[in-house]
């Protein structure tokens, strides 16, 4: 579970992704499910709510589920994706040091591991727990 | 919910299977670049439309087996064993 959000009448909570590859954007009832048992674990009282609706969209996930962030082959193209599942918290960070990675060409020191030459090295970044969700 | 047909077992539920992803991609040999063994490993093709994986029916016969699903629509078009040839059209 990622968030849960309070608003005046209704709570707003997700996270999880189905285990394949998909462009459908409707979810899937295992997702919305395990989501569910997340929530009623944490706040048991909730079993008395109402599902409203449910809402899917496209995560981009790499194969180590980190971000991949800096230059790339080609010159002046640099690239920030694969956010997947922990851009809206560590962005703010990201946006910084591509900024710097930018400016320089070079990579800032706090993402020169995240580059996308890491998979041809077997560098990859298993940090997982990092971001807070189940990957 | 994906309603798999497993070749052994009949038709079950999503929860029941495996996705291990692209079907029919050749292991290079181990002589090969860090680039080579890279693109092996990472890079596959992402299609919207129909995708050819392999699929395991891990709470059930535990066996590997072929799937031809949209990845858009969530169709199952095809379930064919290992070692079979996609069918023609999905190729």
């Amino acid at each position: 579970m990622a968030t849960i959000r309070p608003s005046t009448s209704y709570f707003t909570f997700g996270g999880g992704e189905p285990a394949y590859t998909s462009y459908a954007q409707r979810g899937g009832i295992p997702v919305v499910e395990e989501n569910v048992a997340a929530v009623l674990e944490l706040l048991p009282a909730f079993s008395s709510l109402r599902l409203m609706r449910q809402w899917a969209g496209i995560t981009d996930i790499t194969p180590d589920t980190m971000p991949i962030m800096g230059a790339t082959p080609l010159r002046n193209l640099y690239m920030s994706g694969g956010w997947g599942t922990g851009g809206y918290k560590a962005i703010p960070a990201g946006g910084d040091t591509m900024a710097y990675t930018i400016a320089n060409d070079a990579p800032h020191p706090l993402i020169k591991d995240f580059d996308l030459d890491r998979f041809e090295r077997g560098a990859l970044i298993d940090e997982g727990a990092a971001s807070g969700v189940a990957h | 919910m994906l309603r798999i047909a497993c070749p052994h077992c009949g038709t079950r539920d999503e929860v029941e299977f495996r996705c291990g992803g692209d079907a029919h991609i050749e292991r290079p040999g181990s002589e090969v670049s860090d680039a080579v063994w890279a693109d092996y490993l990472f890079n596959h093709d992402n299609p919207k439309g129909v995708i050819l994986e392999r699929w395991c029916h891990v709470f059930g016969c535990g066996q590997w087996f072929n799937v031809a699903r949209d990845t858009l629509t969530h169709e199952i078009h095809a379930v064919y064993r290992m070692g079979e040839p996609a069918p023609e059209r999905y190729r």
